[in-house]
């Protein structure tokens, strides 16, 4: 991938870098329509204009639709020149723009191949980042983000388990908290963390963590963690004593 | 809400562990008690029943913010 390529941010808001030059990524200056067009195209690939105007603007006639469509278009070319192609009834971003929803997407269909090596499993910036376009409140939007939250999740946990299995502990407790992060009642990222500290050799940080998840589950849903994760625990911490100077220690 | 009564409640539901043990989380996106980027927790249940509580207790407050709002 060329680095010179124009890059558009969504994940923790909208940003974009248009130039190498650029010193940094920007967009909150952009009006809101030029960035709410693009960030559509970053999400949607190749639509036809009319289900764009259709999302876009929902609540206004087909015909004002795609008046408002015509004038974003001209507002995006204006301040944006070059990002955005049509090709008959189909609008998208120009080739080689670099997305970081994209490659988030990319490297969970890569963690999900078992037989990715581990060089191209390792975490981007975008799998540690947060939400998609945090305050926005389309539907499109709205669904778009649950879905690579459920994305990001599954591959956060799964490449902790990986880096773990290859003695990164570090990286793979980074990549287990990012979960936890993303849902704190999640039990699997909790299981995830505390079989990382296992892998390591940290009895007393498994305990640690599996006791917070513990308090957590009683605070929020007063209830206690799955036979699955108690199994986790080491027969040795069930020992008061044991546990005690573990804990302490 | 005065000026768009219309709001958004997110139910995220999960099973957990080989018991399947259900979770759910409600968040309220776009209300105006919504700070949180990810929208503002309105409840988080271990059961099915605790959810649809969760939902009417959110469906009544909504309803009378918008005729607060409206009068």
């Amino acid at each position: 991938m060329m680095d010179d390529a124009p890059q558009v941010t969504l994940l923790d808001g909208f940003a974009i870098r248009t130039a190498a030059g650029d010193p940094q990524a920007s967009g909150a200056e952009l009006p809101h329509v030029v960035q709410r067009l693009v960030a559509h195209l970053c999400l949607s690939g190749r639509p036809p204009r009319s289900a764009l105007a259709g999302q876009l603007w929902p609540e206004a006639s087909e015909a004002h639709a795609h008046g408002s469509l015509r004038s974003a278009l001209w507002r995006v070319h204006k301040a944006l020149p070059g990002l955005v192609q049509a090709s008959g009834d189909h609008l998208s971003l120009v080739d080689g723009v670099r997305v970081d929803v994209h490659e988030l997407g990319d490297w969970a269909q890569r963690v999900r191949d078992p037989r990715s090596p581990l060089e191209d499993v390792e975490i981007p910036a975008s799998g540690l980042r947060g939400e998609l376009l945090p305050g926005w409140y389309d539907d499109w939007v709205l669904l778009e983000r649950e879905r690579l939250r459920q994305v990001r999740l599954h591959a956060l946990e799964r490449v902790a388990t990986r880096l773990a299995a290859a003695g990164r502990y570090g990286d793979a407790l980074e990549a287990a908290y990012a979960a936890v992060r993303a849902e704190p009642l999640r039990e699997s990222a909790h299981r995830t963390v505390v079989c990382v500290h296992l892998a390591e050799g940290n009895v007393a940080e498994a305990l640690r963590a599996y006791d917070q998840f513990c308090v957590l589950l009683s605070d929020e849903l007063g209830v206690a963690p799955s036979d699955h994760m108690r199994r986790l625990v080491p027969q040795l911490a069930r020992v008061p004593e044991m546990r005690q100077r573990l804990l302490v220690g | 809400m005065a000026d768009d009564p219309s709001a958004v409640l997110l139910i995220r539901v999960w099973l957990e562990g080989e018991d399947r043990a259900f979770r759910a989380r409600l968040s309220g996106i776009g209300g105006p008690d919504d700070a949180a980027p990810g929208g503002s927790t309105v409840a988080v249940t271990a059961t099915p029943g605790d959810v649809v509580v969760a939902v009417e207790r959110w469906l009544a407050e909504f309803l009378e913010g918008a005729r607060q709002g409206g009068q």
